[in-house]
């Protein structure tokens, strides 16, 4: 009885622990207020403290729909809470959410005031939140001086980002690294994850008919059986987007892969997505930092910071939203999901956003990055804006019209390696894909679509 | 027996501070989800900016004999709750995927609300 009862506070104790954004109760109080309940787990806050002297904190924007028209965003006045273990701040079309406390399961209520009182009628009102992480201020090293067009080039001496202008010594480009939003050297918030299946059909349902269409996945009329759709599980039913992994007809149950890396994301759609969240996309300076942090290079390395990886290869609670493998990484190699040799199985599309996250992981064995992003090696390819790009990127502005600013696919290169990209733990083999600073890719033009390629989004 | 259960109390506060000890491994933690959830509320603003109306999108469900209510798939991870139309919580049992309401129940409506997956599902419910 006794140890049942032990086993049992163990159980609770571990459950408590487990990661999970929870939007809960979102209630209209009259035309200009609402109260969100909103909590997630394993939150953390270590700036001034030790590595990765970071925080974690969650994105939410407001969407408001009257019928027969498409959605508007609902810009957010303030933000009171009903916690001291959590602040708010406005930030883009809606409120960033952050840790005061080391705390495992955060849970609060958050009265926001809107900009503009909704009008008399009926109203479909769409909370979203996004798990972000704060990455700060700081010097970081670019390149690793081995990888296939490492940026400050092969067999070059490292360079700093430091916040003063420098020449980046690649493909003759003479453009400056200023001390602007891109470069890296000032702090921003980087999606945790990529941009899940669940969230991107969010997206086409709160937009037009039309827009949607355009913006819907191109494999759209494969059957959901198709191996072709390289475990894209998005469809159309009755008009509505959403995912079907276990083929029922039915949408959006609790096995149908909405938590699945959203894959053949052209650069048009993953930048309409984060316009309309308001978001940006992120720089490949920012992904390399995002990757390293503060740490000097090693060779061909991975996000996780060492050279070797783990292939996550034998899924288990297929579809779910603890969808995870069965594979683990260990000290020195990295859990992801990546490409065997040919003939060898391997999975044939993305996993989980997040997988290899658990509740006892650590850096190596969640192949996460330096400041606890997940999947930036593996997965999906992200897709980021070049270096030789100069933009401040302005936030998205709620719509799906993005600014001329962000550029289109072939200003962008795909970085860190996906389900696809074969990985030999043998540092002379040429092929790197997953490597923080390999950028094979440089000519690629994203306005293609790929089952290999997502994204994320910063702010 | 109660010495025990303040052993169990301190050993799962013991793991918390061990785990908060361990605060930069919590970057590199996570379990469920993508990182996304999202809600959706109908609502009718009156003329005064009162709310009229307010409810997440309602499903309309039929009870069984049993008082019973079926869902095409197996829960998965939730959370539930039901009250009847005057706001009086009903307590449920729950096996597979099939959720009974308890109690000497009157016809009329009730509501189910089935949380999963970061989204809320909301069921009118009619005893006939």
């Amino acid at each position: 009885m006794k140890f049942r009862l032990l086993m049992m506070g163990l159980f609770i104790s571990l459950v408590a622990n487990c990661s999970n954004l929870q939007l809960g109760e979102v209630r209209i109080l009259n035309h200009r207020q609402l109260s969100i309940n909103l909590g997630w787990s394993q939150c953390w806050n270590l700036e001034g403290k030790r590595a990765p002297f970071n925080h974690d904190a969650v994105y939410l924007f407001l969407k408001g729909k009257q019928s027969n028209t498409e959605s508007i965003s609902l810009p957010i006045a303030s933000v009171s809470l009903k916690s001291t273990l959590v602040s708010a701040k406005l930030k883009s079309i809606g409120v960033i959410f952050e840790t005061e406390t080391q705390d495992t399961a955060l849970r609060f209520t958050a009265i926001i005031d809107l900009v503009t009182p909704l009008s008399q009628g009926s109203w479909e009102i769409s909370a979203y939140a996004i798990e972000m992480v704060y990455i700060p201020e700081g010097s970081f090293w670019m390149g690793d001086s081995l990888s296939n067009n490492t940026l400050g080039g092969k067999n070059s001496s490292l360079l700093l980002v430091d916040g003063n202008p420098k020449p980046i010594f690649q493909m003759g480009d003479t453009n400056a690294l200023s001390n602007n939003n891109t470069s890296g050297f000032s702090s921003f918030y980087l999606m945790k994850q990529e941009v899940s299946q669940a969230s991107y059909t969010d997206f086409l349902n709160s937009i037009s008919k039309e827009e949607a269409e355009v913006l819907a996945p191109s494999i759209l009329n494969l059957s959901i059986a198709d191996s072709r759709r390289n475990r894209c599980f998005i469809t159309k039913v009755k008009g509505k987007y959403g995912t079907d992994a276990n083929q029922n007809g039915i949408l959006n149950e609790w096995n149908d892969g909405g938590s699945i890396a959203c894959n053949w994301l052209t650069n048009k759609q993953l930048l309409a997505y984060l316009s309309w969240a308001g978001l940006r996309p992120f720089t490949e300076l920012e992904f390399e930092k995002a990757c390293r942090g503060s740490l000097k290079p090693k060779a061909k390395e991975f996000a996780w910071g060492t050279q070797y990886a783990t292939d996550g290869n034998t899924i288990t609670q297929l579809g779910t939203a603890v969808e995870k493998v069965s594979e683990i990484g260990n000290d020195s190699s990295g859990l992801t999901n990546h490409a065997l040799l040919a003939g060898n199985l391997y999975l044939e599309g993305p996993l989980r956003s997040g997988f290899a996250l658990s509740i006892t992981s650590n850096r190596v064995t969640a192949g996460a990055g330096y400041y606890g992003n997940a999947d930036l090696s593996g997965n999906l390819w992200e897709q980021c804006l070049k270096v030789n790009i100069n933009t401040t990127l302005p936030l998205g502005n709620g719509t799906t019209n993005y600014t001329t600013e962000w550029g289109t696919g072939k200003d962008y290169i795909p970085r860190g390696g996906a389900w696809l990209s074969l990985v030999f733990n043998i540092l002379g083999y040429g092929f790197r894909d997953l490597a923080i600073s390999d950028r094979f890719y440089i000519d690629y033009d994203l306005n293609e679509p790929r089952g290999t390629i997502g994204g994320r989004g910063a702010l | 027996m109660i010495k025990f259960l303040v052993f169990v109390v301190c050993l799962c506060f013991a793991q918390n501070v061990f785990a908060q000890g361990l605060g930069e491994q919590s970057a590199y933690r996570g379990g469920q989800g993508s990182g996304y959830a999202v809600n959706i509320v109908t609502v009718t603003i009156g003329s005064n900016g009162n709310v009229e109306s307010d409810f997440a999108k309602p499903q309309n469900k039929l009870l069984s004999e049993t008082n019973a209510i079926l869902f095409t798939d197996t829960l998965g991870n939730y959370t539930l709750s039901a009250f009847s139309n005057e706001g009086k919580q009903v307590k449920l049992l729950v096996k597979n995927n099939e959720v009974q309401l308890l109690g000497n129940l009157k016809t009329g409506i009730y509501w189910v609300t089935l949380t999963r997956s970061g989204r809320k599902e909301v069921y009118k419910v009619i005893k006939g």
